[in-house]
């Protein structure tokens, strides 16, 4: 009897130790069967996971915009918002990470689309799958467009001032301003706005889920090297590794570190003197439209739409006249969007090198440098200024210039794509040196995450401490997202690295 | 090494390593979450202490007492002092339409014992009181609960006490309530008598103000289940709760349903 009952508990031990969670977990929820591809070893570099970042950022604007939604009043937009940054717990920090979110956001867009546009991820099979990316960006725009305009300081209001006046220019331009503000009145607009801020978002993730879904079908693009830089650049879907757990790893990591940098960028703004950030990148909102305030602030805009507000003051002939301000953002605003939307199919050569399609390359390397940084820099610089059409010349063909004689230069020097052939891999012992370092530095990094989750109860309950907080809980994140990162490194190594 | 020895060191190797993620991931939740959490509890807004509100109409004009008709078939109401604490406005009449006059008493609340001095009716009469228009049983709002005019052309309240007017009375669940003696409890289920709004009547000016509010804590706010001597003689817990009003707008809310 005695030794029945020893041997069922001696069993029971010994598989409760061999209980493997993620394993169960798989059994059931078929976690490995999902229909997301893996990816080789050597992307598992943050250049193939631009628009894993991008969706991280997204992600935290959808969390932290309900949040805030549980406090902001239309009825009352801009005490609301004082509200939300004086009273509420972490106000100020979720309003600061929602703001500095949408710039994360916007910033990870910016750089998917280069990085996508040099390795020529656009050519096919995946034209879909860019224009689908370019419209999420242009709705992103949307999104954040009716967001900052729910804030109701000064330049939130001038903003949506800005906005109705340009679309009464328009075709349709009254109906279309009572569709997008409202018939009148503060509350109707805010109201109206709020929803268009969230009806947009939620459009977003749908995009996005096409996006994602179209990616998955097509697989994740592969160097262009590995194609000797012609299209259809596509990996063996048959033979990819699986998603789980490797890539599942590596997407929580990505999430982990954009959310912790999202969190820790506008908490160590918050802990500056006030006034000692400029404007434009300032965490918090400024004074309301009505005080006196108001006066002293510079009309800006949101600082990804500095250039296209800078091209409404070019004092262009075709720029003048009521409907000028209408054609100067449809010609500097939606012209590159249209261009950008169309590329897959302007561009339809099986060309994959940047050199090999040097008309478009030229044009994005122009549209980065001139049109997104020096027009944006100009307006940050000149705020509301009239620009004479001698200066803009000036301003725009100097750089244009450079642009073009110097890719000229690259292009006549160059002696077209060499094929170095397959991609450099460690050797197992390379990787055995790098999994013992990997471990010794996850066990540093687990003992500082448990240091740093001691300080934040030690300062419990805060009070004001809170941008400390929000730095202290960011570096966690980031933290917790290097030790999954390091963890998938070393459970799941290259494929050289595991030895039998 | 033999095989199954290495496998061995392998598997603790591997274990050692998921508790330390787990054991990191536990850090980061004990250290996220709290502060989360505090964020999605909203702050408590509320007041130290009972303001003085002169009552207004609707177009903000003061209210005169005397213009306040005794027995009103209508169903007067405002807020105070927080924006959730709906009160009823009455003045108590006899069946021929004059005011009578609200003595000052002592109430006893039947849950604890505990007493509480009411300080009597007010106006030109000493007929004008104000209580709480959420009932003390299970917190039914006016018009559920409403007052009874002592008038023909109202129907009497049903109680388990027989027909009664001149009271209190909450159609939810039958609790009925005395005006004329600060409104103590005349039949259950309600243990608690209805809370007062303590009114000041200014007679130069024929206005009136509410200062403050006594017995009871108004229904759902903080420690209104537990009415000890202390609360029911100072009831802080109306202050919290709520936004504060800023003015003590007293709305008409038409003819009460036993009238019409």
């Amino acid at each position: 009897m005695a030794t029945r009952i020893s041997k069922k508990m001696r069993d029971t031990i010994s598989k409760a130790r061999s209980f493997d969670f993620w394993a169960w977990l798989d059994e059931r929820a078929k976690l490995s069967e999902l229909p997301l591809l893996g990816t080789p070893d050597y992307m598992f570099k943050l250049g193939y996971w631009t628009g894993g970042m991008t969706a991280a950022a997204f992600f935290w604007q959808v969390i932290s915009g309900l949040l805030l939604l549980m406090y902001y009043e239309p009825g009352s937009a801009y005490s609301s918002t004082e509200y939300i940054i004086n009273n509420v717990a972490f106000g100020k920090i979720l309003l600061a990470s929602h703001l500095y979110g949408a710039y994360a956001m916007i910033f990870l867009a910016f750089v998917h689309l280069f990085r996508n546009y040099f390795v020529g991820a656009y050519k096919k099979p995946r034209e879909l799958q860019w224009v689908v990316g370019i419209l999420t960006g242009a709705t992103v725009f949307g999104t954040a467009f009716f967001g900052y305009s729910l804030v109701g300081d000064t330049l939130s209001v001038d903003g949506a001032d800005v906005a109705k006046g340009l679309l009464q220019g328009a075709p349709f331009g009254s109906t279309l301003l009572n569709i997008f503000f409202g018939p009148g009145g503060e509350t109707a607009q805010f109201t109206r706005v709020l929803a268009w801020h969230i009806t947009l978002a939620a459009l977003v993730a749908l995009l996005f889920m096409l996006h994602l879904g179209l990616a998955e079908q097509n697989g994740i693009m592969p160097s262009p090297r590995l194609f000797n830089y012609k299209a259809p650049a596509e990996i063996d879907k048959k033979a990819a590794p699986k998603w789980w757990p490797k890539n599942f790893l590596y997407t929580v990591a990505i999430l982990f570190w954009v959310w912790g940098f999202i969190l820790i960028i506008p908490s160590i703004l918050l802990m500056l003197p006030q006034g000692s950030i400029p404007i434009l990148l300032s965490p918090l909102p400024g004074p309301p439209p009505t005080s006196a305030a108001a006066a002293n602030i510079p009309p800006y805009p949101l600082w990804f739409f500095l250039n296209v507000y800078k091209i409404v003051d070019f004092q262009l002939p075709i720029f003048q006249g009521g409907s000028g301000s209408f054609i100067a953002v449809t010609i500097g605003g939606l012209l590159p969007l249209l261009y950008l939307l169309l590329l897959p199919f302007l561009d339809r050569s099986d060309k994959l090198h940047p050199l090999d399609r040097i008309i478009h390359t030229i044009i994005i390397i122009w549209l980065l440098v001139v049109w997104l940084v020096t027009y944006a820099a100009w307006g940050a610089l000149t705020p509301g200024l009239p620009i004479p059409p001698i200066r803009v010349a000036e301003v725009t063909l100097v750089p244009t210039a450079i642009i073009f004689i110097g890719m000229a230069m690259v292009y006549l020097t160059w002696r077209g794509p060499k094929s170095i052939g397959p991609i450099k891999e460690l050797s197992a012992r390379e990787i055995t040196v790098k999994r013992a370092y990997a471990s010794l530095i996850l066990v540093f990094l687990v003992a500082f995450e448990v240091a740093i989750m001691a300080v934040l109860w030690k300062l419990l309950p805060y009070d004001s401490f809170e941008p400390m907080i929000g730095v202290l809980v960011g570096i966690g994140l980031v933290v917790f997202g290097e030790i999954i990162s390091l963890y998938r490194y070393i459970a799941y190594p290259p494929l050289q690295g595991r030895s039998e | 090494m033999p095989k199954e020895e290495k496998e061995n060191v392998d598997l603790i190797r591997r274990r050692t390593l998921k508790a330390l993620v787990a054991l990191a991931g536990a850090a980061v939740i004990m250290g996220a979450v709290p502060p989360l959490v505090e964020e999605i509890i909203p702050p408590i807004t509320g007041l130290t202490s009972f303001p003085t509100l002169k009552l207004l109409d609707e177009n903000g004009n003061p209210i005169k007492a005397s213009s306040i008709p005794p027995n009103s078939t209508n169903l007067y109401v405002f807020s105070y002092p927080l924006s959730n604490e709906p009160n009823m406005l009455i003045n108590i009449g006899d069946e021929n339409g004059n005011p009578v006059a609200v003595p000052p008493t002592t109430v006893t609340v039947p849950q604890t014992g505990a007493t509480y001095d009411f300080p009597g009716g007010v106006g030109p009469s000493k007929s004008i009181v104000a209580y709480s228009g959420i009932c003390q049983h299970l917190g039914c709002q006016a018009p559920l609960i409403s007052f009874y005019p002592n008038v023909p052309s109202c129907q009497p309240a049903q109680t388990s006490a027989g027909s009664l007017k001149g009271v209190i009375h909450c159609l939810c669940h039958g609790s009925t309530y005395d005006p004329i003696k600060g409104g103590a409890v005349i039949t259950g289920p309600t243990v608690r008598p209805l809370p007062y709004v303590v009114l000041r009547y200014d007679s130069s000016t024929d206005e009136l103000y509410a200062e403050k509010m006594i017995g009871p804590v108004v229904y759902g706010h903080p420690g209104f289940g537990n009415p000890t001597p202390d609360v029911v003689n100072d009831p802080m817990g109306d202050l919290q709760g709520g936004s504060p009003v800023t003015s003590a707008v007293v709305s008409n809310l038409g003819k009460l349903s036993q009238c019409g």
